[in-house]
């Protein structure tokens, strides 16, 4: 077999920044499929960008990158063209900012064929849509003539996937093709892609963060941190034993489901439980009128110290849920106690809401957003104290240092704006701001899912420890089922706005009596050499 | 992509770290030279810019009078320095008082919902209608001649710019997860408004007033040109044009010139700074 695609000591410079990749080398086979794994920063987009000359304005380059003996880094720009046209193809994370939004999925699809096969009107659709058929789309027919806002995500990764592969590449690089899709539509792409590259003996370079991802699909895996190769080789060999410091920490870090370390659920005083939920609904209209039951008739109550996961994908109404409980959201009909004090089905007043504050918090997804960007951090948490716990300036800043360096962020950090600080520090720093208040229950509302993998397990680390040593209450929103087997002792399976399944995490994840929570768990990449023995 | 950009795509890059791009650093100069200069008139002008020199009408520049002197003798340096203090005072006025009317009345029509909003709205709508020249003429007209009564038509006129900017900075602003964790904290919505979302907005809205002053200075100029603005004798760059029509039959360009030069270099100066602001500023919440 001839390497279709050879990285050879290849680094990459920019003026004042130094280095983002260093001696990368790296190689895809044909028929391969080979996985690049790396967390943010890691240089892993830059790497395949790389393979089709696409290189940043004033990088500095040095070392080759060969596509079929085709070095991008020093070819003309037609050759790069033809490359791009003929040989390789690409998709990316997001599906919707690949496509033109104001012109057909047909118009798309057959573009290429169009201009640079010179094939005919009818021709290139006949293709396009035999080739939307073969990755999957029923009625492909129509869908030549729908819009990309028409289809769900899903779909649209399909339609890229097809695109790109009318090319009929060579290679095919992927950049974290599933990373913004929900887990059962990943699973789809991940067996279409898996089918694919094998029928048509391509070589595919897989881009993504997720160990697990790269161990369902590739038979190779690079290990990418820092613009450095950390290790490579064969992926049952990297998984089962890791030569690198960094890939063992990687896989520790990597949530799994393992029914055996899931929270025993605690004592339960029924008499009075911190979070009573009976019948709940919200309701949207959609211009056009349509309504759109985010959250239908909900029912379930949380314990004081108990630790609730709610599971769902998106659509699943389980944000709507968390931000009624915090009251972003007002319930159209049914009942929702929090400390025994039942909710009014208006926004809330002033005073109502600073009462509510002291029983429950919230921690957002995004940890970019959720911090005002102009207020350094100490101060930010010590507006909390002064609010709450009526203290003086001086007494407020003194317990928001304490909370700071309680959750991990030392006092050198104190007077930083958020800007300054990483994506998990911030996530500590917003947790600090919600814990000031000293509620009761925590909500977190897909917490960890912005992060990268070994920060997401610190983070839950954290949460584990102050849930623990605060006696705190925890409701975890998240699409992970992984992370809340960890982290929750009760879990409740949420689908289209209605409750599918709820009970102990034990008990759900060992033995799912509905249908799509054994789909769920299914879904989640299963290893490939995993049902084989060993 | 600003006008500037378009134009000198090479001189309008801005070096990493660095305030503005080339012509933004040579605008900040042109606009600041100007400003000193007629903050600084009274120490600085070398004559009275009223005294009257008939024996010296319409002379070009010499070591005498660096740029000439106008169809009275009177000094053309000394009237530009001073006027510039009238000239930019106007504007100065117009600009704080729209950017603190503005900011409030956005505030306001951004954060509330339903009938507040909708008013503000319609109302910021029918202000829009009107160009601000006809409006500043309606006011003279009721008001009579001078500074006062364009000044407050031009400052309800340019309110809806800088309200309608801060409104859908609002509305953006408010469905962002800080400060919905504000909302969750128990913090008072008056508090989370002018204490922590209000102050930023300041450098977006802040750009746009910049914009402003250059669109004020060149509508007073103009009012005082079709002679509704400053009178005379006190100098004005508007005025001074007015004054100059005569001397332009006679040959003379210079007393025109200057005056319409000077204002033609403030308000480009102040759009480039004020485009490169709020590019900067653009760049840097996205």
């Amino acid at each position: 077999m001839s390497k279709l695609l050879e990285i050879e000591q290849f680094s990459m410079a920019f003026p004042g920044r130094g280095n983002l990749l260093s001696d990368v080398s790296l190689h895809v086979d044909d028929g391969e499929a080979v996985a690049l794994v790396g967390e943010s920063g890691s240089g892993k987009s830059l790497t395949t960008r790389a393979a089709l000359g696409l290189f940043p304005e004033t990088s500095r380059l040095s070392g080759s990158v060969k596509v079929s003996g085709l070095d991008t880094t020093t070819a003309s720009g037609t050759k790069l063209l033809e490359l791009r046209r003929n040989r390789a193809s690409m998709i990316f994370q997001d599906p919707r900012a690949g496509i033109n939004p104001v012109r057909t999925v047909g118009d798309f699809v057959t573009e290429t064929l169009v201009r640079w096969r010179g094939l005919s009107r009818q021709e290139a659709e006949a293709q396009a849509v035999a080739q939307l058929e073969q990755v999957g789309l029923r009625r492909a027919k129509e869908m030549m003539r729908q819009y990309p806002h028409q289809l769900s995500g899903g779909m649209l990764q399909r339609v890229m996937i097809a695109a790109a592969l009318l090319d009929s590449p060579e290679l095919l690089l992927c950049d974290e093709p599933t990373t913004a899709l929900d887990v059962t539509t990943q699973a789809g792409i991940v067996t279409l892609l898996r089918e694919q590259q094998q029928a048509r003996g391509m070589g595919m370079l897989f881009i993504t963060h997720d160990l697990n991802l790269a161990g369902s699909l590739c038979d190779r895996v690079y290990v990418l941190r820092k613009g450095e190769v950390v290790e490579h080789g064969g992926s049952r060999q990297v998984f089962t034993s890791p030569q690198a410091d960094y890939t063992r920490q990687l896989i520790a870090a990597t949530p799994s489901i393992d029914i055996d370390k899931v929270p025993a659920v605690p004592v339960q005083d029924d008499q009075s439980p911190l979070l009573r939920v009976e019948g709940l609904c919200r309701r949207y209209t959609l211009p056009g009128g349509e309504i759109l039951n985010a959250l239908n008739n909900a029912s379930f109550t949380l314990a004081k110290g108990g630790s609730l996961g709610v599971v769902g994908e998106s659509g699943s109404g389980k944000s709507t849920l968390a931000r009624m409980i915090v009251a972003l959201e007002t319930p159209d009909a049914g009942e929702l106690e929090v400390s025994g004090r039942p909710r009014a089905h208006r926004a809330l007043k002033a005073g109502e809401r600073k009462l509510l504050a002291k029983d429950v918090q919230i921690v957002f997804q995004d940890p970019y957003l959720s911090l005002d960007p102009r207020i350094p951090v100490g101060k930010a948490v010590a507006d909390v104290f002064r609010l709450h716990q009526g203290q003086t300036r001086s007494a407020a800043l003194q317990s928001a240092r304490e909370l700071l360096d309680r959750v991990g962020i030392g006092p050198e950090r104190f007077e930083s704006k958020p800007r300054a600080l990483s994506g998990g520090q911030r996530q500590r720093v917003a947790i600090a701001k919600a814990l000031a208040a000293r509620p009761k229950l925590l909500v977190l509302d897909e917490a960890t899912s912005a992060l990268d993998v070994s920060v997401q397990a610190q983070v839950l680390e954290l949460v584990e420890e102050l849930r623990d040593q605060l006696g705190l209450t925890i409701l975890f929103v998240t699409h992970d089922l992984a992370v809340v087997s960890r982290l929750c002792s009760e879990l409740l399976v949420l689908r289209d706005g209605v409750i599918v399944e709820q009970g102990s995490t034990a008990q759900i994840l060992g033995a799912p009596a509905s249908e799509y929570t054994r789909t769920l768990i299914n879904s989640r990449p299963q290893l490939l050499w995993q049902d084989q023995p060993v | 992509m600003t006008l500037t950009a378009t134009l000198l795509p090479g001189l309008s890059k801005r070096r990493y770290g660095s305030m503005f791009s080339t012509v933004g650093w040579a605008a900040v100069v042109v606009a600041l030279t100007v400003v000193l200069l007629s903050v600084l008139a009274p120490f600085i002008a070398p004559y009275d810019p009223n005294y009257v020199d008939l024996e010296n009408v319409l002379s070009g520049p010499s070591l005498a009078h660096w740029l000439g002197t106008d169809a009275m003798g009177r000094d053309l340096l000394s009237r530009l320095m001073f006027g510039g203090r009238t000239s930019l005072v106007g504007p100065l006025i117009v600009v704080v008082a729209s950017t603190i009317f503005g900011l409030l009345l956005g505030l306001a029509a951004g954060w509330s919902d339903g009938w507040i909003s909708a008013l503000l709205s319609r109302i910021f709508d029918l202000v829009f209608a009107f160009p601000a020249l006809l409006l500043s003429m309606l006011a003279i007209a009721l008001f009579g001649k001078g500074l006062v009564a364009p000044i407050i038509a031009m400052t309800i006129s340019y309110i809806p710019y800088v309200a309608r900017l801060t409104q859908q900075l609002v509305i953006s602003e408010r469905s962002r997860p800080y400060v919905q964790a504000y909302r969750v904290l128990g913090f008072r919505t008056s508090w989370v408004v002018l204490g922590r979302v209000l102050p930023n907005l300041v450098p977006t809205v802040g750009a746009q007033s910049t914009l402003n002053f250059g669109y004020v200075l060149a509508d007073l100029a103009a009012l005082s040109f079709i002679g509704l603005g400053i009178q005379p004798p006190t100098s004005d760059w508007g005025a001074m044009i007015e004054e100059a029509r005569g001397a332009l039959l006679s040959g003379s360009l210079m007393p025109a010139l200057l005056p319409a030069l000077v204002v033609v270099l403030i308000v480009v100066s102040i759009n480039v700074i004020g485009e490169e602001l709020s590019d900067r500023i653009g760049g840097n919440l996205s």
